[in-house]
């Protein structure tokens, strides 16, 4: 009787293939080692809590309270800490640079402070976030106990932002110029911006880290496009000239050893 | 002359599955059918290429934990001993099938296949199938990528830029140590990409990394040419993008070509057919099956009804599928001139491990698809990505989006509610990392092995595979094991260094098993978090 793998990974070709049929326990294959659970702490020294994006639609959050910090706020409270709801404040810090007060908006989720971590649904994608752990008192006053980092959702669909700039890199980064626009590109009115002023000629940056570099762009658009679907150029390029929505079409995701797994499913023995 | 290009992407990677402290390892298995099923079959394909004065570029991906496991002289012996006894377990079907003349001729088929395999592995490639590889990119055929140090999926180490960068900077040490010269590209674990990576690729001199499309399609601003060119991140990192049309029909489970009714089923492996006392000196000493890669039967159909494999059929097939591929992307590079004012550049990633092992006939379809590209038409060239750049150095500028090549094409495979629980460690144990690195500026002799074997458990810990796993559902609790394995021996590392009791024959014992990156990574840590002082990741 065969002996198959029962499971339906989802992205698991390969590494999934070269395990399958093992049902064994784990002290036969790896020695493990004695762990100690004082090896293996549960706290930071101080309270901390992480966002980590998910998908467009999904963030995670954990936090780590370790108990003298939770006692100490408590104190700090008094009374109102023992009805208080402990609570994520998602600030929403999409495309500015925040400096602890300027969030467009915030909104908060109430949590079990014993979870540990939250899977929070959003309704919409690519926005940056900053999400405060804290306590929400009866009266609705709110008691940061710790800021997280910021992080992005990854964008659902192609930008409707359209103007393009080039770069030239040439060789191991011996040189990054400015340049002008490609060969049959019909350039719109040259925008410089700003931090380029000086520095549009070529330029060692062997040792200069990130950003500026000399850019121009080229505004290929006079009039704003459409949303979520754009013109390439003045003559009106059509969807079947789009090539950034022909590929987001014909695109699928995890198109990788995923799909083998569920072909598998398709035509594979009925047992599994 | 052509009119576009065409970049095929073999990504090669497994974790690191060294196991000495037993006298079998299932998981060294991998390995061990990656080699003979992958990896000396697409060198014997590549090599007939040159024998026969194929031009040909093709670019790998050939990942440190894999690389040095290849390298291991442990594991070499290993390998040599588990293919001496699948040479003799298709003696003994020989044998067996003699009466059954559609198994017989593919028992003898393995039996030849075997001996070819141990023989290329003993003799002409005297155990070391790097230096084969490092050989063809020398001679300017193949380009081999970079990657991060242990297959890390980077957007959710982010947190701590710094832990990246160690990332990044420690596998490319490793393959300028193997391949002597400086990588150019760099592959993305799981092409896992969010802002910021871009920037720490940059500060190694990386020029290129390739995504999955929605990377591309989904950048800020929009790219003019979809993934038919890359963008150059601000940072100046020019990121290519997969294209989804010859993804599809590889990968597709409606018209992907492994799935094919003439080629070879992997289910049907004679581990599970067989009777146990027969099959006994090839299972795992307790008993296990596992697959010994001798499979008789060919995919069929949908049902569990299946009929003798016929490498006959199985190679035509190969061949139409071959000449299909190429019929195809001749089409769409065609299209593609009609609308675009450069050639067009399609790039095609896949999975090392599909070729030969899951799709038994991939390397002999590779062969075909080179041979046919050089021969047979003019509109395609096969380029690497280095020698697209150089040809069009000039590339719009654009943000890419976060985004993976796994399921659901974002980070949910590798955090969910079955592998949360590693983030706080792993993002912990890198902070201890970078106090560790602050602590002790200046490390000697016995302080400054147990760091750097800290170092190691650090980034084995890191490695994507654990979470992968434990979310697939495939050997969970050795995956399991791994993540709290490394990640105990980093606190014990950390409790001695700090209490200045360093345990000199524990450390030794350790050092010997885990010995993957045998420099001084330390000192890389040292620089990852110092410079992470002054630039943050997002």
């Amino acid at each position: 009787v065969s002996q198959r793998d029962s499971t339906k990974s989802k992205r698991g070709g390969r590494r999934r293939k070269l395990v399958r049929g093992q049902k064994v326990e784990i002290s036969k294959v790896f020695p493990g080692l004695p762990i100690k659970p004082s090896e293996f702490p549960h706290f930071y020294e101080h309270t901390r809590v992480v966002l980590l994006p998910v998908n467009p639609y999904l963030v995670h959050v954990y936090w780590e309270v370790p108990p003298h910090d939770l006692k100490e706020i408590k104190k700090l409270l008094g009374r109102p800490a023992l009805r208080a709801q402990p609570v994520l404040r998602f600030r929403d810090i999409t495309s500015i640079i925040f400096d602890g007060t300027n969030a467009h908006s915030h909104f908060d989720v109430d949590i079990d402070l014993g979870a540990g971590n939250w899977y929070v649904h959003l309704w919409g994608p690519a926005k940056s976030y900053c999400v405060d752990l804290g306590l929400r008192t009866n009266d609705g006053q709110f008691h940061p106990l710790a800021r997280s980092n910021i992080a992005q959702t990854p964008r659902a669909r192609p930008s409707g932002r359209a103007e393009e700039t080039y770069m030239l890199v040439e060789g191991d980064y011996h040189r990054v110029e400015a340049v002008p626009p490609p060969a049959g590109h019909v350039p719109g009115p040259v925008r410089m911006r700003p931090e380029s002023s000086g520095a549009a000629e070529s330029a060692e940056i062997g040792q200069r880290p990130a950003e500026p570099y000399s850019l121009q762009d080229w505004r290929q658009f006079v009039s704003e496009p459409e949303q979520g679907r754009v013109r390439n150029s003045e003559s009106g390029l059509n969807d079947d000239t789009d090539l950034t929505a022909m590929n987001e079409r014909s695109f699928l995701f995890g198109m990788s050893s995923g799909k083998m797994a569920s072909r598998e499913e398709n035509t594979g023995p009925s047992d599994r | 002359m052509e009119k576009g290009y065409l970049a095929i992407v073999f990504h090669a990677h497994l974790p690191f599955v060294r196991h000495p402290e037993h006298e079998e390892s299932l998981e060294e298995n991998w390995l061990y059918e990656a080699i003979t099923e992958v990896y000396i079959p697409l060198l014997l394909v590549l090599e007939g290429l040159l024998e026969d004065a194929i031009d040909f570029r093709l670019t790998f991906s050939l990942t440190p934990p894999l690389v040095s496991m290849l390298l291991d002289p442990f594991l070499q012996s290993r390998y040599l001993r588990r293919i001496e006894r699948l040479i003799e377990l298709a003696e003994k079907e020989i044998a067996r099938t003699a009466s059954q003349p559609e198994f017989y001729r593919l028992a003898c088929m393995y039996h030849r296949r075997f001996t070819e395999v141990r023989e290329a592995f003993l003799h002409r490639y005297e155990r070391n199938l790097v230096q084969v590889f490092r050989r063809l990119q020398e001679l300017g055929k193949i380009e081999i990528l970079a990657s991060s140090a242990t297959h890390a999926y980077l957007p959710l180490l982010s947190v701590n830029p710094a832990a990246v960068r160690a990332q990044a900077q420690i596998g490319i040490e490793h393959y300028e140590k193997v391949f002597d010269r400086r990588p150019r590209g760099f592959w993305l674990p799981e092409c896992g990409f969010c802002p910021g990576v871009d920037r720490m690729l940059r500060e190694q001199l990386i020029r290129f990394t390739i995504l999955e499309t929605h990377g591309i399609t989904r950048a800020e601003p929009r790219p003019r040419y979809g993934v038919l060119a890359p963008v150059s991140c601000p940072s100046g990192v020019v990121a290519f993008g997969r294209d989804p049309d010859s993804s599809k029909q590889v990968w597709s489970s409606v018209e992907g070509y492994p799935g094919d009714h003439d080629y070879r089923e992997f289910y049907r492996d004679i581990a599970y057919d067989l009777d146990d006392d027969y099959l006994k000196p090839y299972l795992h000493q307790d008993g296990i099956r596992f697959d010994t890669g001798i499979k008789y039967y060919r995919v069929t159909g949908k049902t569990d009804h299946k009929e003798a494999y016929v490498p006959e059929w199985a190679e035509r097939k190969a061949e139409i599928n071959a000449a299909n591929f190429m019929f195809n992307r001749e089409k769409q590079i065609e299209y593609l001139t009609s609308i675009m004012d450069r050639k067009p550049v399609i790039v095609a990633p896949y999975d090392a491990e599909l070729f030969g092992h899951w799709w038994y006939e991939g390397p002999t379809w590779l062969n075909y698809l080179v041979r046919k590209i050089a021969q047979k038409q003019e509109a395609i060239r096969l380029v690497t990505l280095s020698e697209y750049l150089e040809e069009y150095p000039l590339n719009q500028v654009a943000m890419p989006a976060m985004s993976s090549w796994g399921y659901e094409g974002f980070n949910d495979v590798w955090l969910n509610r079955s592998n949360d629980w590693i983030y706080p460690q792993l993002h912990k144990a890198a902070d201890l990392m970078e106090r560790l690195a602050e602590s002790y500026p200046r490390a000697e002799g016995l302080a400054l092995r147990a760091l750097n074997q800290a170092g190691r458990e650090l980034v084995l810990a890191q490695a994507s595979d654990w979470a992968f796993m434990i979310s697939s559902g495939t050997t969970v609790e050795y995956a399991t094991n791994r993540t709290k394995t490394h990640l105990v021996r980093l606190n014990r590392l950390v409790h001695q260094i700090r209490s200045g009791a360093i345990d000199e024959a524990g450390l030794s014992a350790i050092e010997s098993q885990d010995n993957i990156f045998p420099f001084d990574i330390y000192n890389m840590f040292h620089c990852a978090f110092s410079a992470s002082s002054q630039n943050s990741l997002s």
